[in-house]
């Protein structure tokens, strides 16, 4: 792999075409206008399919959802390709979200109701009710899609364990659990480890070992929950362990984490060598956005000093997802050659996000990654690679 | 025994789509307020009956946003994790010299603890409040002493209502700080527990109204000895992080009980033979009335129904 490899972490925003044929809202000329556009700028062939398709408007029939489905998978492909990224995927175009999505399709788990998030933003959050079973793989169909789309490399990522069970109840392990019992902690620990095995071993590992039978060798396990139970570590990491099984060493893992208290994860994150090959991390949005490479310009960026002595590929994340700002390519050079220094090995630094871009225009996404990738160049220009 | 539901309710389904159409430009204020309303009231059913009802706190962003109203040049900050939850609450940034503007508060009361008259003056009520150090967790600007002022400053009105209880949420005892999966050293220092300890005795010498220290989430462990000292007319405790033997042994004399029996991690309701066992044990180390059970932890973390349901169980108890 060429060092200073280039790739997205998970969702970019769907365009309205894709949208509203979803919720039974019409589509308006700009909505249209969305789609001619960008098909021109990405140089989509079969764009004039596509407002063919769209010229109706309104009462699409499922099948015709599931075509625009997939041109919204083509687009979102296209992008980043043009953006000029390593490895590409299509942002989510094909699911709902990374919870909601998944649990859908897993048996064993039932919808409980809306809780809060923050503010005024809830999100719908299930119980698990049995074991939970797997009916079939439930991201290799949509990476076959990618495959046959795409002209790079592809990278599937697929929720972690320990983020399904953490973002989940439990009406299933944790059954037993008595209130005030001299054990009930105990108690509590051992449903959640269950659960959270049986999720890695039962689900996500025959998602993975599918995604790899399909083709696939670059995914990425999402974990954006692992450190929010201080004291879970241990868990988290044997939970991966389990979803990657024998698959260590015959797929490129990387593991994703975002917005959390990374001191966390060591020392023992390191166990996890041989199984992960790339640690991401969101980076930019703790960072400043002044030029240099200085460390108290890249204030961001300290837990480097953390994976310097692993194994891992750093996986750098370089764009804030959270704001409009697009980062200049220089910037994002000189966190590229920080990291580098720091980790002392270039082909150690793979480039990207923070996060997904859902919450950003494609306008916007797709200025941060032409920049991402320009910012690479002079950081490879720099280092003579 | 009664049962009494502190804190913050969970927003019922219909007052979710209502605040997301809102947000969305699709439906008015005045229908979200009304949705609201509703709501408030189908809270009022669940607990009719009771000596002391929640309002619900169901404007409220988390249980910081609303002093930023009566707090001049105080502003509301970014996301932060609350404890080991998937809910945010928003920062508060404090001026240094933050004090609360008593010219707000009779509006400010009526809003968020009686929710625009829908509440009375004069009915039983439970109202919680942050205690200063978990407030100090979520705001940045001020010191643990300004805090405990503006805290003082807001209840004054509260505790001197006639027939309420006020609760003190604090989520912060038994939880350390952690590096590399070892804790490292207890989180609050002797000032912090100096100044806890001064708060609450400020409080009950304001009025009758009694005062619970309400604790969630973590086995309180080293600083259980702490907790149970403080001067609060009752503690609240996480049943499902702390077994009860610890509380029923050590707890004061003519101290009250709020024991978290439904649990808000889980959506499973509690089974009535689970909560007459619970109970019982209370009622074999506890007078009558120094038993409240109560949830867990924040029941907002719960849906709605499920919360309905579990509480509804827990009222069959005899």
């Amino acid at each position: 792999m060429r060092p200073l490899l280039t790739h997205e972490i998970g969702s970019m925003a769907k365009p309205p075409w894709r949208v509203k044929p979803f919720r039974g809202k019409p589509l308006d000329s700009g909505d249209l206008d969305h789609a001619r556009e960008w098909g021109e700028r990405l140089g989509i062939e079969e764009k004039e399919e596509l407002l063919e398709l769209l010229a109706k408007r309104d009462g699409f029939t499922a099948l015709e959802k599931d075509r625009i489905v997939r041109f919204s998978s083509l687009y979102g492909v296209r992008l980043q390709e043009r953006a000029g990224l390593d490895l590409v995927w299509d942002g989510e175009q094909q699911r709902v979200e990374m919870y909601e999505y998944p649990i859908r399709r897993i048996g064993g788990f039932a919808f409980r109701g809306h809780v809060r998030s923050f503010d005024d933003k809830y999100y719908r959050k299930a119980s698990c009710v049995a074991r939970p079973t797997l009916e079939g793989p439930y991201h290799t169909d949509e990476y076959r899609t990618i495959a046959s789309i795409a002209r790079r490399e592809v990278k599937i990522p697929v929720t972690g364990a320990y983020t399904l069970v953490d973002w989940s109840f439990d009406e299933h392990y944790g059954g037993g659990v008595a209130p005030g019992a001299r054990d009930v902690g105990k108690t509590r620990k051992e449903a959640r480890r269950r659960f959270l095995y049986d999720i890695a071993e039962d689900i996500v590992q025959p998602n993975l070992r599918s995604l790899h039978e399909a083709g696939a060798r670059f995914l990425q396990i999402d974990e954006p929950a692992a450190t929010t139970k201080r004291d879970e570590i241990p868990e988290f990491i044997e939970a991966t362990r389990k979803s990657v099984g024998d698959l260590a060493g015959k797929v490129f893992f990387t593991v994703h984490i975002c917005f959390s208290n990374y001191d966390l994860l060591f020392p023992r994150l390191t166990e996890l060598e041989g199984v992960l090959g790339e640690v991401h991390l969101e980076y930019a949005n703790r960072d400043s956005r002044e030029p240099g490479v200085s460390k108290d310009k890249r204030t961001g960026y300290g837990i480097l000093d953390s994976l310097k002595g692993t194994a891992f590929v750093v996986g750098l994340g370089v764009l804030d997802v959270h704001t409009d700002f697009i980062e200049p390519p220089e910037l994002v050079r000189d966190r590229i050659l920080f990291a580098c220094e720091v980790i002392g090995d270039p082909a150690r630094v793979f480039v990207a996000p923070d996060c997904g871009l859902r919450t950003r225009d494609w306008e916007v996404s797709f200025a941060k990654f032409s920049n991402m990738v320009a910012g690479r160049d002079l950081a490879a220009q720099k280092l003579g690679i | 025994m009664d049962v009494l539901l502190p804190g913050i309710m969970p927003r019922s389904e219909e007052l979710v789509r209502a605040t997301r159409d809102f947000e969305r430009g699709r439906t008015l204020r005045r229908e979200l307020e009304e949705a609201r309303r509703a709501d408030a009231q189908g809270l009022r059913r669940l607990q009719e009956g009771l000596p002391y009802v929640s309002p619900g706190m169901l404007a409220w962003g988390d249980l910081l946003r609303p002093f930023a109203e009566i707090i001049p040049g105080c502003t509301v900050g970014g996301l932060a994790r609350f404890f080991e939850t998937n809910t945010f609450w928003r920062t508060l940034e404090l001026p240094p010299d933050a004090a609360v503007d008593g010219s707000r508060l009779d509006a400010w009361v009526q809003r968020y603890f009686l929710t625009d008259g829908l509440f009375k003056k004069e009915e039983g009520l439970v109202f919680t409040l942050p205690f200063p150090l978990v407030f100090r967790d979520f705001s940045r600007g001020c010191s643990l002493e300004r805090i405990a002022e503006l805290l003082i400053r807001a209840a004054e009105p509260l505790v001197k209502l006639p027939n309420k209880v006020l609760c003190l949420f604090e989520p912060g005892f038994g939880y350390r700080d952690f590096a590399g999966g070892v804790a490292r050293s207890a989180r609050f220092s002797d000032d912090d527990r100096r100044v806890g300890a001064e708060f609450i005795a400020r409080l009950k010498a304001l009025s009758p109204t009694p005062v619970y220290l309400v604790s969630a989430f973590f086995p309180l462990g080293g600083d259980l000895e702490y907790f149970l000292d403080l001067p609060a007319d009752g503690f609240g405790v996480d049943l499902y992080a702390n077994p009860l033997d610890d509380f029923l042994d050590r707890l004061p004399d003519g101290k009250a009980l709020l024991a978290g029996v439904l649990n808000t991690g889980s959506t499973l309701v509690e089974s009535p033979d689970v909560l007459r066992g619970v109970l019982a044990r209370l009622r074999d180390g506890l007078p009558e009335d120094k038993i409240h059970l109560t949830p867990n932890g924040p029941a907002e973390l719960l849906p709605r129904a499920v919360l309905e349901a579990k509480v509804a169980n827990l009222r069959e108890l005899p």
